[in-house]
């Protein structure tokens, strides 16, 4: 059996950070099931990363490389190949690799899985199962890192940054796009995408529309759109078939957390991820989370940043120099949909915390108050909107009990 | 013509024109996106970002992007340049894969390593 302090299970750009930070002063073991580091970053070819942390945009190859250059200086065990089936409360990780089994006891454990994509199953659309439907990611893996071009006459639903970039991708390979649909009334992706990735091309973007019917026995034919009223139902009558050979469903990300909730790790049902402090340490001592493993982050600037965190504290924790604290919770106050981390450490100084809004606001105060409705804090945004993270951060001073976000005009 | 300002969340929808004495630009809500607008119509810029063949890589293509901006009205004789390149692995990131591409002065380099098999 291996014996290491801290053992990072995944190496996205979560994993590297932690593994990284965590190298500075611990022995540390990375696990990733790829053959090669990065996690989605090698296959989200495009550029827009790294605006934060290195001011330019890089494309994601570009964002990976320079973590994986740096990880490669380092003594930190690097097994790819090599999936995590299974870890026990007392840190012990059982993983399949090529070698056959593996067993790591570690001190501390970080989990950086990343996220996977909604499929059909969980949107229900009816039909048969003909091939050519694929998810976005494994369309992009398809034609970015395989050089296989999935399909010729594409249909996208979904209008996440996720579903754009793929719109465009497909266009500069040669294929037709005939459309992205998207049940919201609002598009879900960046304006620069909208922009870029669909005007640039004439790609027709058709809002309040879903996929009702796919058809085809052993290949995609078509699908049946419609458009939907208020609640997002199918209105009879607006139907409409539409050939094409390939669909793409760019219907959202979830956290990856069969691990976590194996080991009995509590999961917030908002975001889909562990609950955590401002450590990134899950209710479960010893136990951290970064990343899109503890929610879909915006910015791979973000995850990176959790990662270090994680990765700071990790170690700490293996070399019993963390100190237990009592932790202050977080609620969702007006206007808030979520709000990570949960909890913050009573020790703590300076704290970040990521939020999503509910619906747009102009104008828009977002403030932090404590239990007796003082405002601790408050800061003014132009605009704040539901697809767009928001991120604030303030200095404790002294203890304040339980703390609430909220936003109002 | 209409534009979506992207440089700020706000999102705001201009509207510019060419007029005699000059532009007429109305919905912008700062001087980023007033320039945003006049750059969009006189010369919109754009990076552009794909793959090119590689032979004895560990993988079978090459990510790469173009080193600046090039007018977005070459993207796709630039894209059909791309589409005729074959490289050899092994590659490191930064490579130049193909130089001055369009007669942009702008060159196109590898976005990753690729070692060779
Ligand atoms: C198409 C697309 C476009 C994007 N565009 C942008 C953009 O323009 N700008 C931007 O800033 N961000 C963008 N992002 C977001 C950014 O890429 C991600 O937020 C970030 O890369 C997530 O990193 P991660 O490490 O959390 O997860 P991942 O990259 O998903 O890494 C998780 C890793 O864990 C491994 N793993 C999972 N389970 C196991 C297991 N049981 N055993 C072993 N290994 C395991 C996986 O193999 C994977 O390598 C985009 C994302 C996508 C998908
Ligand atoms: S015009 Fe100014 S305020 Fe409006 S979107 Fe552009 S940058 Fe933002």
């Amino acid at each position: 059996m291996l014996e290491v302090d801290v053992a990072v299970i995944g190496g996205g750009a979560a994993g590297l950070a932690a593994a990284i930070k965590a190298a500075e002063n611990s022995k540390v073991i990375l696990l990733d099931r790829n053959d090669e580091l990065g996690g989605v970053l090698p296959q989200c070819i495009h550029d827009g990363f790294g605006n934060f942390i290195f001011k330019k945009m890089l494309t994601g190859p570009e964002y990976t490389q320079f973590f994986i250059d740096k990880i490669e200086d380092l003594p930190v065990d690097v097994k790819l190949e090599t999936t995590v089936i299974d870890i026990k409360k007392d840190k012990r990780i059982i993983a399949i690799s090529r070698e056959g089994l593996l067993e790591i006891q570690a001190k501390a454990v970080v989990l950086a899985m990343g996220c996977r994509e909604r499929t059909r199953n969980q949107i229900l659309i009816p039909g048969y199962r003909p091939a050519g439907i694929y998810t976005a990611g494994t369309a992009q893996r398809l034609i970015n890192i395989d050089g296989i071009l999935p399909g010729r006459r594409v249909v996208i639903l979904g209008s996440g940054d996720i579903g754009l970039i793929m719109a465009r991708r497909f266009k500069l390979e040669g294929a037709e796009v005939i459309g992205v649909y998207e049940i919201q009334s609002s598009p879900n992706g960046l304006p620069r995408n909208i922009v870029q990735c669909l005007e640039d091309y004439n790609i027709p973007l058709h809002l309040s529309h879903t996929v009702v019917n796919i058809h085809g026995l052993k290949r995609v034919e078509g699908v049946t759109v419609a458009k939907v009223d208020g609640n997002l139902q199918p209105i009879k009558g607006t139907e409409q078939f539409i050939p094409c050979d390939t669909l793409i469903l760019a219907v959202g990300l979830i956290p990856e957390n069969e691990l976590s909730k194996e080991i009995g790790i509590p999961i917030d049902t908002v975001t889909g991820g562990p609950f955590v402090d401002n450590y990134m340490e899950t209710m479960i001592p010893g136990f951290f989370a970064c990343g899109n493993v503890v929610q879909v982050y915006d910015l791979v600037d973000d995850v990176t940043l959790t990662g270090e965190i994680a990765g700071r504290y990790a170690s700490f924790y293996a070399k019993g120099i963390l100190n237990q604290t009592r932790r202050i919770p977080v609620f969702r106050g007006r206007g808030i949909d979520r709000v990570v981390p949960q909890f913050i450490r009573e020790d703590s100084k300076d704290v970040t915390l990521y939020l999503r809004v509910k619906n747009i606001i102009r104008d828009a105060k977002i403030y932090v108050r404590d239990p007796n409705d003082n405002i601790i804090y408050e800061t003014k945004r132009r605009i704040v909107k539901p697809a767009v993270m928001e991120k604030i951060r303030f200095t404790l001073k002294g203890f304040y009990g339980n703390l609430t976000v909220g936003v109002e005009r | 013509m209409k534009i979506t300002c992207i440089k700020c969340p706000l999102s705001c929808s201009i509207d510019i024109k060419k007029e005699e004495g000059g532009l007429k630009i109305e919905g912008y809500e700062c001087e980023v996106g007033r320039r945003y607008a006049i750059e969009e119509m006189e010369k919109p810029m754009r990076i552009l970002t794909t793959t090119v063949a590689v032979k004895k890589g560990i993988h079978p293509v090459l990510p790469v992007r173009t080193e600046k901006e090039i007018p977005k009205n070459l993207l796709f004789d630039a894209i059909e340049i791309l589409s005729n390149i074959i490289v050899e692995a092994p590659i490191q990131y930064g490579d130049i894969v193909y130089r001055n591409i369009c007669g942009t002065g702008v060159n196109v380099i590898a976005s990753r390593d690729i070692k060779r098999i």
